[in-house]
């Protein structure tokens, strides 16, 4: 959606007809509209304006939001008169250009007091001429088209105001920033299509299911109803968890601010504040250290217990080698040869069942065992290679056991200190503020703690319910029905159920891509904008993670087993 | 139907991924789902959506 112009028509400060062009791009020169003004001058009115003229409503934030018209127009109308405002909006999308228009028209009847009269609302697009003209429909399917354009959720990502940037950088807006990516990158419908097919579509089916089908049929049926509405009621639980532990983040903030402001506080919260750095970083390192170690694990964690088998193997070449087993003394094709000759290299004539022609085959069992020379010496060569990756192994897994153990010591070294700050913190000396303020912290804190362990509570049930609904979904497959009607049924569940999953799928791989996209741009933001040695990237669950390049090519380093002062691996 | 979604991959892979899951339904399945998706980015405006009646009536019409 690419706006062109707006018109407005007696809109707040905006008195009678008056017009902007946008600068749309086309001129590598204009590529953006700035709009510069003191406070009140109509700023906010402006913003307000593509949002009325788009949904009919206006931001929470603005003021007066009943009083649309211009002051001015209003005083100068007599009593009774009709006065009107509006907002057109030009813009374009890759299906032509549109137009949309909405007006007011009120009747004055006092100094200041007016009556609505009407509303109304005129969409206009482009047709094969290129001229701009208008769609009939009513009001509501005309709303539906433009809210299609740009649903209501996302307008508040582009029409705002300075409050509203520091708002979205709070942390009770991460919901809202989530659901707005979504929405905006196309992640949202396929999961809004796997929920309405796992619960609504799938349940109305089940329900069907229990009517038409076997007793049987019927009972499982009914267990599965139940579940689907046990996970409603545990994911209700879990969202007002997940909203008490947000809540409960900005009350700890606000006192930890409150805190930082008493003066006899303030090294003690700096110190709090320095040591919860280093938890965090604590933290990743450990998330790292194990990351590494699972990726070392899963690449050759099973050659830890292949010492037996390589061994045997080892003893198998040996003894093989040694009784003359192999190399092979006898080709396979110079027995072949000599069968389909038919003569022997001393001359004797081999007819078949001739003692002579047993006994050739004989041979040929024999250097059966040639065959397998190649795959023995590969597989010699193999043992050597398996060894070396195994000792490596077991030094990344000794490696591992030593950086965890200092890792976890420092984090609970890290942990004591905290604790010891938190006492600090609630010392009676430090006055009468400080000590309440701790004694709320204290109190909250608890309730995070409570809150977590509830929630974490919650997501077990929840897995427990997913494994319960996936054995009671797959016994409704395998029973059998004598009623057609359920037999129809069941293969609509399984259609559904195969639908769910693909758009699962899909929305796991929309959101994979959406990642590496903004992991892509944030590093090259990142690289351009840092002094520092730090390389930043998203991490899986999209939070930004700046990691020490240092520390990067030390850790590099000691998984390719190569130093610092050895420079550069060549490859790999 | 068994899906496993690798976290990090090229795009290419993604892409074929996404061959992959598409070619593991049957064609009433990918027809249902085409109109799960076209009712979803329809009503993607409204928080609640009303799309159930409309899944429904397709699943019955695709799937008999």
């Amino acid at each position: 959606m690419k706006l062109i112009s707006m018109a407005l028509h007696n809109f707040r400060q905006f008195y009678g007809a008056q017009s902007c062009d946008f600068a749309t791009g086309d001129d590598p020169k204009r590529v953006v509209t700035v709009f510069h003004g003191y406070n009140g001058s109509g700023k906010t009115a402006l913003l307000n304006a593509f949002v009325w003229c788009l949904y009919g409503t206006t931001t929470p934030d603005f003021q007066a939001d009943d009083k649309l018209e211009n002051e001015a127009a209003i005083a100068e109308a007599p009593i009774g008169a009709e006065i009107t405002v509006s907002v057109s909006l030009v813009f374009d999308r890759p299906d032509g250009r549109y137009r949309v228009r909405r007006a007011r028209v009120s009747v004055k009847e006092g100094a200041t007091q007016l009556r609505t009269k009407s509303d109304t609302l005129d969409l206009f697009h482009t047709n094969d001429a290129g001229e701009l003209v208008g769609v009939e429909e009513n009001e509501a399917k005309l709303q539906k088209r433009i809210s299609q354009f740009l649903p209501n959720a996302l307008y508040p990502f582009f029409f705002f105001n300075g409050e509203r940037v520091e708002r979205i950088a709070g942390e009770d807006a991460y919901d809202s920033v989530e659901k707005g990516v979504k929405t905006l990158l196309d992640i949202a419908i396929f999961e809004r299509g796997e929920r309405h097919l796992r619960t609504q579509v799938e349940r109305d089916l089940t329900a069907a299911l229990q009517q038409l089908g076997d007793a049987e049929l019927q009972r499982v049926a009914k267990d599965l109803q139940d579940l689907e509405q046990a996970r409603e009621e545990i994911d209700s639980q879990s969202e007002t968890h997940q909203k008490n532990l947000q809540a409960l983040g900005i009350e700890i903030g606000d006192i930890e601010s409150k805190q930082e402001k008493i003066q006899q506080l303030a090294d003690l919260t700096k110190e709090r504040d320095r040591l919860r750095a280093d938890e965090t970083k604590n933290g990743i390192d450990i998330v790292e250290a194990k990351r590494r170690f699972a990726a070392s694990l899963s690449k050759s964690g099973f050659l830890a217990f292949a010492e037996g088998i390589l061994s045997a193997t080892e003893t198998l070449i040996v003894e093989a080698r040694r009784r003359g087993d192999i190399p092979a003394k006898i080709k396979p094709q110079f027995v072949d040869d000599l069968l389909a000759g038919k003569v022997c290299i001393c001359g004797t004539e081999i007819r078949s069942g001739t003692p002579e022609h047993t006994r050739l085959l004989s041979w040929r069992d024999q250097t059966g065992l040639a065959d397998l020379e190649e795959h023995i010496s590969y597989t010699a060569a193999a043992i050597g290679r398996l060894r070396e990756r195994r000792n490596e192994y077991r030094g990344s897994a000794a490696q591992f056991g030593v950086d965890m153990q200092s890792l976890l010591s420092a984090r609970k070294s890290i942990r004591s200190s905290l604790a010891l700050i938190q006492e600090k913190l609630g010392d009676p000396t430090h006055g009468e503020d400080a000590s309440r303020l701790h004694e709320s912290l204290k109190k909250l804190q608890r309730q995070r703690e409570d809150t977590k362990a509830e929630l974490i509570v919650c997501q077990r049930d929840a897995a427990q319910n997913e494994e319960q609904q996936v054995d009671v979904k797959r016994k409704i497959r395998t029973l059998e029905t004598q009623n057609e009607k359920g037999a129809a049924i069941k293969r609509q569940l399984d259609a559904v159920d195969h639908v769910a999953d693909a758009l699962a799928a899909l929305a796991k791989i929309q959101k994979e891509d959406v990642r590496q996209s903004l992991d892509e741009s944030i590093r090259a933001i990142w690289d351009d904008a840092a002094i520092k040695q730090y390389r930043a990237s998203i991490t899986e669950d999209y939070s930004v993670l700046s990691v020490s390049l240092r520390k990067v090519w030390r850790a590099y380093c000691s998984w390719g087993s190569f130093t610092p002062e050895r420079g550069a691996p060549r490859c790999g | 139907m068994e899906i496993n979604i690798v976290a990090t991959q090229s795009r290419e892979q993604m892409a074929e991924q996404i061959k992959r899951i598409l070619f593991g339904l049957t064609e009433p399945e990918r027809k249902l789902l085409n109109t799960v998706l076209k009712l979803e980015q329809e009503n993607l405006y409204l928080e609640k959506p009303q799309v159930r009646q409309d899944i429904i009536a397709e699943i019955r019409k695709v799937i008999v």
